[in-house]
């Protein structure tokens, strides 16, 4: 840590006295009326903006979030300690917004912007408005490039393209976090910079998070914003914007970032609080009329932007937890039409042991088949017909001791696919691992393995392939292609590895 | 509707009936009289005795005004209005009020140049001044025009100078 002399400090100040003009400060003021569970009702103010950024008499800072006629509801993004009625409130005539550096990347930060790692100070560059337009048409290019998350069920059936918004859905305990965390930490190398924001969620399990990304060594390229359960409802309202807003300046350096909202649930609940507290109607399960716009206007702003605007991109990896498996509720719908697509994870899945648990009948990914690599998208090709069909004839044939032969194949191949898409967790998988395995996979290779050898199977395979038939890896990595030759030539590997005849 | 806004629809009201500005003002501070209000929103007193009590003590030409914030149940917002009202008549008649907190007072001539300078910047025609004596400025003079703060006071001086050394 750098330490300061006495005689600098009493320069510094010195100088920022003598340069200080003292000019007559003109400030509209309003008072406070009433001041309950960090919402305060401000009378005067009249030329206060939506949105405006307010400051109080002790410091504490305040959003306007709605305007009367004579009066403006302001939601306080501090302690409301030594403020009470007749308390003075002062426009700043700035929106919102957070400071913004490439100091960030490491760094803990609460909902705005303020380190919470006990690391020091962030040097900021610029401060952006939280609630920023979204790209315009013409700015915007089609989704592209992959995002790889290194889950292969993913990578091959449900594509991930950089600019994509892709929701990760399902219940509790079934694994949504993690498969956020492990796209993070398969972005190692990647230049890609990852941005977690935490919302509403336990401090214990963001410490969790934050140990876990620090020993994949993730962290450097990360930001985790965090308000947890403890913060006010308006800290946890602005995070995912403030996320955005950091995000917004990586990207408009022409820079890929791919963004975590972990979970808009509880984002919709804590919009729902302030709004209830604001005395906005409530509608549908109590949410006020625009929950549908507090997402969209999120959401819409992860884009890929042009060449002409320096070819940047969020990727959006928003989190909603349903109650039961309902995917029909209010929040869930929303959040459903907004995105590109959605990962539906299912508790069953997930206690029979398949994990990562995904459905693969109810998931999709609406833009990333452009986006996926040639390799990928010729091995993957029949897979996710392969499983559903697997899983219609599974419960079809539950009852049933009696098969034909086609019937068996195709239990068997559906058995060993499923064996091959479990993963453990914080593992990704490289790009021409997952390949090689989806063309083994089709191959039928797997099929000749017993379901429980499969998992030591496939390790001990991939060991001698990259010990002994590295070129070929390298060839995939190169060519991001698999010609015929390439297929037949890691087929014959696996033969040759041998083990399938005993 | 929230008691400012009300206020500020009873009190625009009561400007457009074009009555006596004096008569309503007696009228407002009267109805600011805790006991009064106590009676007149007596849940247990029907309607014609309080009009009989509104009939007694008002002069006739509010007693309508008066019913209705009674049956209304918005007594209470009559300070509230009071103030609105008397912005209104000001307003009205291109005049305006400002504050002054000092902490040591100013001449008369002082007074009287601020009064005039005010009255020449905002184009009014009067300009009623209120001088609160506030030792927290340590110096200098604050400004209060409706919601706006003219601050020169040493206190705010130090406040901006703290400001600006730790970057807010």
């Amino acid at each position: 840590m750098s330490t300061f002399s006495p005689s600098d400090i009493i320069s510094v100040l010195k100088s920022e006295i003598n340069d200080y003009e003292n000019i007559i400060s003109v400030k509209e003021t309003g008072s406070v009326i009433s001041i309950s569970d960090g919402i305060a009702k401000i009378y005067g103010l009249d030329q206060a903006m939506y949105g405006e950024l307010v400051e109080f008499e002790t410091g504490v800072r305040g959003i306007v979030q709605s305007l009367e006629l004579k009066t403006i509801g302001c939601v306080l993004l501090g302690s409301d300690y030594g403020l009470s009625e007749g308390s003075k409130v002062f426009r700043t005539g700035k929106r919102a917004g957070v400071p913004v550096s490439d100091q960030l990347l490491g760094r803990v930060v609460d909902a705005l912007g303020s380190p919470i790692d006990g690391k020091g100070p962030i040097q900021t560059d610029a401060y952006f408005p939280i609630e920023a337009e979204a790209a315009g048409v013409c700015e915007r290019k089609s989704v592209t490039v992959p995002l790889q998350t290194g889950i292969l069920a993913i990578d091959a059936m449900f594509p991930i393209g950089r600019g994509q918004r892709e929701l990760i859905i399902g219940d509790r305990q079934t694994g949504k976090t993690s498969i956020a965390i492990d796209t993070i930490i398969n972005q190692r190398g990647q230049d890609v910079i990852c941005i977690y924001v935490a919302i509403g969620q336990k401090a214990s399990t963001v410490a969790k998070i934050v140990s876990t990304l620090e020993k994949s060594h993730a962290m450097e390229y990360t930001i985790v914003l965090s308000s947890t359960a403890s913060d006010l409802a308006p800290l946890q309202y602005i995070a995912p914007y403030s996320g955005t807003a950091m995000a917004e300046f990586f990207m408009q350096q022409g820079r890929d970032v791919l963004i975590v909202y972990d979970d808009l649930s509880k984002h919709a609940v804590a919009y729902r609080t302030m709004s209830l507290l604001l005395e906005r109607s409530p509608g549908r399960e109590a949410y006020p009329g625009d929950v549908f716009y507090l997402h969209s206007r999120l959401l819409e702003r992860s884009c890929r932007l042009d060449d002409a605007h320096g070819g940047g991109s969020i990727t959006a990896l928003p989190i909603i937890e349903t109650l039961a498996g309902d995917v029909s509720a209010y929040i869930p719908t929303n959040v459903i039409s907004i995105t590109d697509g959605q990962i539906f994870l299912e508790s069953e899945l997930f206690f029979a042991g398949v994990r990562p648990a995904v459905n693969v009948g109810l998931s999709v990914s609406r833009v990333g088949g452009a986006a996926q690599t040639k390799a990928m998208k010729k091995v993957a090709g029949s897979l996710r017909i392969d499983l559903a069909q697997f899983r219609e004839m599974e419960i079809f044939t539950q009852f049933s001791s009696d098969l034909d032969r086609s019937t068996r194949d195709l239990l068997t191949k559906g058995y060993s696919l499923v064996e091959l898409l479990k993963q453990p967790l914080s593992k990704p998988l490289p790009l021409h691992e997952e390949v090689v395995l989806l063309c083994l996979a089709n191959a039928g290779i797997f099929q000749e393995v017993p379901v429980k050898e499969i998992k030591k199977y496939r390790s001990d395979l991939m060991e001698y392939i990259q010990i002994h038939h590295r070129d070929l890896l390298d060839e995939l990595d190169q060519k991001k292609e698999i010609s015929d030759d390439l297929k037949n030539k890691i087929i014959q590997a696996a033969l040759d590895f041998g083990g399938l005849e005993d | 509707m929230k008691e400012e806004t009300a206020a500020y629809y009873f009190a625009k009201a009561l400007f457009e009936l074009e009555l006596n500005p004096e008569v309503v003002k007696d009228t407002l501070i009267l109805l600011q009289n805790k006991e009064l209000i106590q009676i007149l929103d007596h849940p247990v007193m029907d309607e014609e005795q309080k009009h009989s009590v509104i009939e007694k003590l008002f002069p006739n030409e509010v007693w309508s005004f008066v019913k209705v914030l009674c049956s209304e149940r918005r007594t209470e917002l009559s300070d509230r209005i009071s103030s609105e009202y008397d912005r209104l008549v000001l307003c009205a008649k291109n005049m305006m009020r400002a504050q002054i907190r000092y902490v040591s007072l100013p001449t008369p001539e002082e007074i009287e140049n601020m009064k005039k300078m005010l009255a020449q910047k905002f184009g009014k025609t009067e300009v009623f001044l209120e001088l609160i004596q506030d030792e927290s400025l340590i110096g200098g003079y604050e400004m209060v025009i409706e919601n706006t703060v003219y601050d020169s006071s040493i206190k705010g001086t130090l406040n901006r100078l703290k400001n600006a050394l730790s970057g807010r």
